[in-house]
């Protein structure tokens, strides 16, 4: 197998090699390095690559393995964070200039998992300024490129992470999602991007956004490897009051769930339209296979999107300026006129109307789960557009005009303030040669059901990961 | 209360002031446009909690499960 090749495997895939002997971690994490060195210039995916001590963890867990002493199907396997998660002693930007020096004492709790779990840390991946907004054109570390067009956005705001996996230039990546941050880029560079049931995976050691709308999210090229990551990151942690005591995530149950004859529910066009011609065409052409195959589709009866993203927006509005207001106080021209705009604003935000937000959400949730009764999962297309071009601030979408983030946000954004597990997954490629993703979302704490039901929608209709063309 | 923009933009730099922040007349403008759309996005809040038998409870961070 060619070594551009072998970079494009899934984890199931590499790390059966890894066990065998057939690949050494050494090897491996060799290869990864010089894709990122090859390609990093063009997408400008990752802001730090750890070469020397991520040569040093891969050549541990080579004596390791070779010892008879394999951790499992992580061990050895290159995998990148976006810049907000802590590892101890590195630097920490946020996509900013203002964290400028910032080095954690303390590892975030996902990232200890996935190194007691014998994950390799390659490095630490682009992002949208502080991770808020869905273009990853970042005005302090450059914008990053889509694996599929350099002329076009990767999304965001984990989309150094999206256009690294897309790319092979890791085998998966932790992004954050507090609106799609996670399924957004991972839709727009053909790959999977999955966020939990809000409470399942800890955000200790995560540098947030907006507290109660902050997800942990994966990126990665194969539903299996979403479910052995989702396993090792996902319970209860004591240093993160919002994480569930639930019953464990197991990644088994994946592939053990009776998934012929789900019940889905597809919003109305009230909330789906205006989307782009080839993103609705492959979307219905996907569920038409599924509902050849015994699904059943029928109509989502919830009228409520809008006033649900409302809630999101005054929320996101608030609690990121809370957490902003001392720097933008002292060093305001140290962000970009944009978000120093939202956070301004959300410095306005009358505390009685943050406050009916969040109770209004609670109506809101209780309202969207008696609309999912009766149903498994909720279908819609990830994005209304594939990805746009770099610097573009409005787009045509079917005859009318939307400003890019609506464009990019508005299908996953209400998921968040839902807390709802969602997904999005390749769904085939526009006429121009661009990936569209397809978001399935289920109720609380069946993560397990939506994955099940992702592998099942990819063996259907044979949609998945595609290396691009680089 | 929905302000007009002018009244709005005396409020809004007063409140950023006493947090240190100055902005300038441009955002000044821009803020209270959008400031004004926020006080409006409330009004449906109050809808939504309008048919509530009891008061709805502040979001606990959790969410029913199975």
């Amino acid at each position: 197998m060619r070594k551009r090749d072998l970079l494009h495997l899934s984890i199931k895939e590499i790390s059966e090699a890894i066990k065998t002997g057939e690949i050494s971690p050494v090897e491996l994490i060799t290869s990864v390095i010089e894709r990122i060195k090859h390609l990093n210039g063009l997408l400008n995916a990752y802001i730090s690559v750890f070469e020397q001590s991520a040569v040093e963890e891969a050549a541990r867990a080579e004596a390791e393995i070779r010892a008879g002493r394999w951790l499992g199907p992580l061990h050895g396997v290159p995998l990148s964070l976006k810049d907000v998660f802590y590892i101890k002693d590195t630097i920490t930007t946020a996509g900013s200039p203002i964290l400028k020096g910032f080095t954690p004492k303390h590892e975030a709790t996902v990232v200890k998992r996935l190194r007691e779990a014998g994950a390799i840390f390659v490095g630490k991946t682009n992002l949208h300024e502080f991770a808020y907004g869905v273009t990853n054109v970042n005005p302090h570390f450059g914008a990053t490129k889509n694996p599929w067009n350099l002329d076009r956005i990767a999304g965001g705001s984990s989309g150094g992470s999206a256009a690294a996996v897309a790319a092979g230039m890791c085998f998966a990546s932790l992004g954050t999602d507090t609106g799609g941050s996670t399924r957004i880029p991972a839709a727009l560079c053909g790959i999977i991007g999955f966020k939990p049931t809000y409470g399942l995976v800890s955000k200790h050691g995560v540098f947030p956004l907006a507290w109660s709308l902050d997800h942990v999210g994966i990126l990665a090229r194969s539903i299996w490897d979403v479910g052995i990551l989702l396993e090792t990151i996902a319970g209860p942690d004591p240093a993160d009051v919002t994480t569930f005591a639930s019953k464990p995530f197991e990644a088994k149950q994946i592939s053990s769930l009776d998934v012929k004859r789900l019940k889905v529910g597809v919003p109305s066009d009230k909330f789906l339209e205006p989307l782009q011609d080839d993103i609705k065409r492959l979307f219905w052409n996907s569920l038409k296979k599924l509902e050849d195959e015994g699904w059943q589709i029928r109509e989502l009866d919830f009228k409520r999107f809008e006033q649900v993203s409302a809630c999101r927006y005054i929320i996101l509005l608030t609690e990121a300026a809370s957490l902003h207001a001392h720097w933008l106080e002292r060093n305001p021209e140290l962000y970009s006129e944009e978000l120093r705009h939202r956070l301004m604003l959300g410095l306005l935000v009358p505390s009685d109307v943050y406050l009916k937000a969040q109770r209004a959400r609670k109506v809101l949730i209780r309202e969207f789960l008696e609309a999912m009764n009766g149903l498994d999962l909720v279908a819609c297309p990830t994005t209304s557009v594939t990805a746009p071009m770099i610097g573009e601030e409005r787009v045509l979408v079917n005859g009318t005009e939307l400003s890019v983030r609506l464009a990019l946000l508005r299908l996953t954004e209400p998921f968040n303030a839902l807390a709802l597990p969602a997904i999005s997954v390749p769904c085939g490629m526009s006429k121009d040669n661009l990936p569209v993703g397809l978001q399935l979302v289920s109720k609380p704490f069946r993560d397990d059901l939506l994955l099940a039901a992702a592998l099942a929608y990819e063996e259907i209709t044979g949609n998945g990961y595609k290396m691009p063309p680089l | 209360m929905v302000h007009g923009h002018e009244d709005l933009a005396k409020i809004i730099k007063a409140c950023l002031a006493s947090s240190g922040i100055r902005p300038s007349d441009e955002e000044l403008l821009k803020l209270s446009h959008d400031l004004n759309n926020v006080l409006k996005i409330s009004k449906t809040f109050d809808e939504i909690l309008s048919h509530e038998e009891e008061p709805a409870i502040f979001f606990l961070l959790r969410v029913e499960g199975r």
